[in-house]
């Protein structure tokens, strides 16, 4: 079995390739450290396996993700490596490649995005390029799927034998030491002259994981060295040698197409939105325009229709079939008024769930992200997070579990936690279902613009306990902020579809187990109680319950039990609020959800409400992760605490200070 | 219909329920991956990577 | 290999030095292709010290304030 490395810097389109060559759907997105661990697949038709690595820019590594690939090389040894670059910033990319060329390593090039390049007036002499590299070369556009069945003959025809590494012309000392540590390795270690070689150049290079696994195999030639090496800064000299090869390399293949002009569309599209004063506008903007699509204008109409059905005509057929055949009002309750009420007036949001998934799949592959990141990192900058961080937090309106496991791509452990901790506060997707049944009783208009004000409360909450902590916890600032702005691409529909149908799958997934099983529950509190079923639901568990802790909620504006009881359910998932509040209200009241609702609620009161249910305690999903990731219960513990505690501040300021004007 | 199979119906939809909701804190009680909702490659391919090494 | 504009509006740049940076930075943008006496088109500015964007090699690259300053030898 052969084995490919596919190695390549950051947003490449490696990800992108390694689908296309493997049949297999990975994870696409047009950002920095989408890949975070490994991947493998394996090529249509033949036994050549592909292992997917963290894009990297060197195999010297800053953060954890990109020791994945060094690591990888160091103790897997591939068969192959096939070296991915964007064709239009070769003079970068190049400096990897030479990395791996002196791997000695079968290297097959792709360059990648050549249409990019092309655009630019720009080509190479592939022949040229692929004789003074020592390697094979091929063109691609693995988006828009060109050249890939000859990349793919290519690996496959492709001897994996060790191939003679590329040598460049290293100053003398450098290359006399070199030699000297070369032949030393050799004669003692039994290394391959090959591996030595490479091993001795990353050496000389910093490579801290070169460096430590020289210690750890106490190789002596290099270790005593160490110091020399650093006094006399090979590493610069190394450097300057590979910027002069490529240097070199490119002036003597690069082919002048025809004269261009600046104006491009990522250029055009740029000047508008990471415009100095324009571009955190156009970022909520951006935002306003999702909740448009998803609570105005695609949306709710759908889910309109949906409900219509659910509580319409299903819930009459399945009553009048019950009926029909006998069923006890025991049996018909718990179908009609429990799982066909609770479970489908979930999945009646169903629509505006995937509207909403669509639009993250649609930022998430045009290239916006990292425009949105530097947009805001001033605005991170003063709270101490570096904007990148900014990622996981938005993968967490996703869902919460999804956004920690993102913020592993943080290096700083500090700084990890305090994202970590302030997760919970992204408004994530399970939240909708609850926002949509409240907005459409309490607000006629502006739906779009109440929804869009919770998602940003949550992220201003984010920000000012992320501040609190930073300066609890005395975390240093971490200025490493280099983002990359890569070309924007039109958004692939297969890409969207796929991805918008990964986040979605999950909800539609958790109707038949957790929904359903959180609905059941509540159904049951509900005709049970002290004394055995009950006919009349304030007798039962459910009531008793919630009017026992409804005093402390009355500040928020609170002034119902099923509101309160509806509420504990939530840390099964943040769904089964919303199951358990149509489940509670639905027994209770004879008119409909609605006319209830307005009984019951203000529209400040709803608001206060809202509020409440962003910030307090997280799923137990989530919790668990907390402990996992942070490997400790305290901070589950404290989650739940600190969370409810601040949700029930906020939400009384905006209950107590609302009912001042209002 | 009589009482028992109403009865033996509103059982087996509460155990149901009772199972699946037992089932999803299990799973969810292991944080991380196991508690996640996205059925993302990485897990797929983990998932068909245990799946193999059990078979052998 | 340039990016060859008909005109380009923007102000450009040479990176002096980038001993001062710390060692991460420097390594990141060393990988990025940014060495003493590289060329960098300043794209935008943000105000109050904010994020810079500078253009090299045909890419764009986002940098802090702080970093940029010490590219062009203050600090």
């Amino acid at each position: 079995m052969t084995t490919v490395a596919l190695l390549g810097n950051p947003n490449t389109g490696k990800t992108t390739l390694f689908n296309e060559l493997t049949d297999k759907y990975a994870y696409v997105g047009n950002w920095e450290g989408v890949t975070v661990d490994k991947k493998m697949g394996k090529i249509r038709h033949s036994e050549m396996v592909v292992v997917d690595l963290p894009g990297i820019y060197s195999l010297t590594p800053i953060t954890k993700d990109e020791a994945v690939a060094c690591n990888y090389l160091l103790n897997d040894s591939p068969d192959m490596i096939l070296n991915v670059t964007n064709a239009s910033q070769l003079k970068r990319n190049l400096l990897l490649s030479i990395e791996l060329l002196e791997f000695g390593r079968p290297v097959v090039l792709a360059l990648n995005m050549i249409d990019d390049l092309k655009a630019n007036g720009v080509t190479y002499d592939f022949d040229e390029l692929a004789k003074r590299l020592g390697c094979q070369v091929r063109a691609t556009n693995a988006r828009k799927k060109s050249g890939l069945d000859q990349l793919r003959q290519e690996l496959l025809a492709t001897p994996p034998e060790t191939t003679a590494p590329l040598h460049l012309a290293y100053p003398a000392a450098v290359q006399d030491a070199i030699a000297t540590a070369t032949q030393q390795l050799v004669a003692d270690y039994q290394l391959t002259p090959t591996f030595a070689n490479w091993l001795a150049i990353q050496f000389m290079n910093r490579n801290q994981i070169v460096r430590r696994y020289a210690s750890k195999h106490q190789l002596k030639p290099l270790l005593t060295q160490q110091d020399a090496y650093d006094k006399q800064d090979f590493e610069e000299q190394i450097f300057q040698t590979r910027l002069a090869f490529i240097d070199e390399t490119l002036t003597a293949t690069t082919k002048y197409l025809h004269e261009v002009s600046n104006a491009n569309l990522t250029a055009k599209i740029d000047r508008i939105v990471t415009h100095p004063l324009l571009g955190l506008p156009i970022f909520v903007g951006i935002f306003l325009l999702m909740f448009k699509l998803s609570f105005d204008w695609i949306g709710t109409p759908l889910s309109d229709v949906m409900d219509a059905f659910i509580s319409g005509p299903l819930s009459a057929t399945a009553s009048h079939f019950l009926t029909s055949v006998g069923a006890m009002p025991f049996l018909k309750s718990l179908i009609v008024d429990g799982i066909i009420a609770g479970v489908g007036g979930v999945l009646s949001f169903i629509p505006q769930i995937f509207v909403l998934f669509a639009c993250i799949s649609i930022l998430e592959d045009s290239g916006y992200m990292a425009r949105a990141a530097l947009v805001t990192d001033r605005l991170m900058q003063l709270i101490g997070l570096n904007g990148k961080a900014f990622i996981p937090l938005i993968i967490g309106f996703g869902c919460n579990v999804t956004g920690i496991m993102a913020a592993r791509t943080i290096e700083q452990p500090k700084e990890r936690l305090v994202t970590t901790l302030i997760s919970p506060f992204m408004s994530c997707s399970a939240r909708l279902p609850i926002y949509g049944l409240f907005v459409a009783a309490f607000f006629d208009r502006n739906q779009a613009l109440i929804v869009l004000s919770l998602y940003f409360l949550g992220i201003a909450l984010a920000l000012f306990m992320a501040k609190i902590y930073q300066w609890v916890f005395k975390v240093k600032e971490n200025s490493v902020f280099i983002i990359e702005l890569p070309k924007y691409h039109m958004p692939r529909p297969d890409i969207i579809a796929m991805g918008t149908w990964e986040k979605g799958k999950g909800f539609i997934r958790k109707a038949g187990t957790v929904i359903f099983g959180g609905t059941v529950l509540i159904w049951l509190l509900s005709n049970l109680g002290p004394a055995g079923v009950v006919t009349n639901i304030d007798q039962s568990f459910s009531a008793m319950i919630g009017r026992f802790v409804l005093p402390v909620f009355a500040p928020i504006g609170i002034t119902s039990w099923q509101t309160i009881s509806a509420l504990m359910t939530g840390i099964l998932a943040k769904e089964v609020i919303s199951s358990s509040m149509i489940v509670l209200f639905h027994l209770s009241g004879q008119t409909g959800l609605i006319a209830t609702f307005s009984s019951l609620f203000t529209p400040l009161s709803a608001y206060a409400v809202l509020v409440f249910i962003l910030i307090y305690a997280p799923c137990f999903a989530t919790l668990a992760t907390i402990k996992a990731e942070t490997n400790s219960t305290k901070w589950a513990v404290y989650s739940v605490v600190s969370n409810t505690v601040i949700a029930y501040l906020v939400a009384m300021i905006i209950f107590q200070v609302g009912s001042l004007f209002i | 219909m009589s009482i028992l199979i109403n009865s033996v119906i509103v059982i087996a939809i509460i155990g149901g329920a009772g199972f699946v909701l037992y089932r999803h804190l299990k799973k969810s009680s292991q944080g991380s991956c196991p508690a996640c909702e996205y059925d993302c490659p990485a897990k797929q391919q983990l998932k068909k990577h245990q799946a193999e090494k059990h078979m052998s | 290999m340039q990016l060859r504009y008909s005109e380009s509006a923007y102000p450009i740049v040479t990176v002096e030095q980038m001993a001062t940076l710390d060692g991460q930075t420097a390594h990141r943008l060393h990988n990025l292709g940014i060495h003493p006496g590289s060329q960098l088109t300043v794209l935008r500015q943000y105000p109050f010290h904010g994020p810079v964007i500078v253009e090299f090699d045909q890419q764009k690259v986002g940098i802090r304030y702080v970093v940029f300053e010490a590219l062009l030898g203050g600090h």
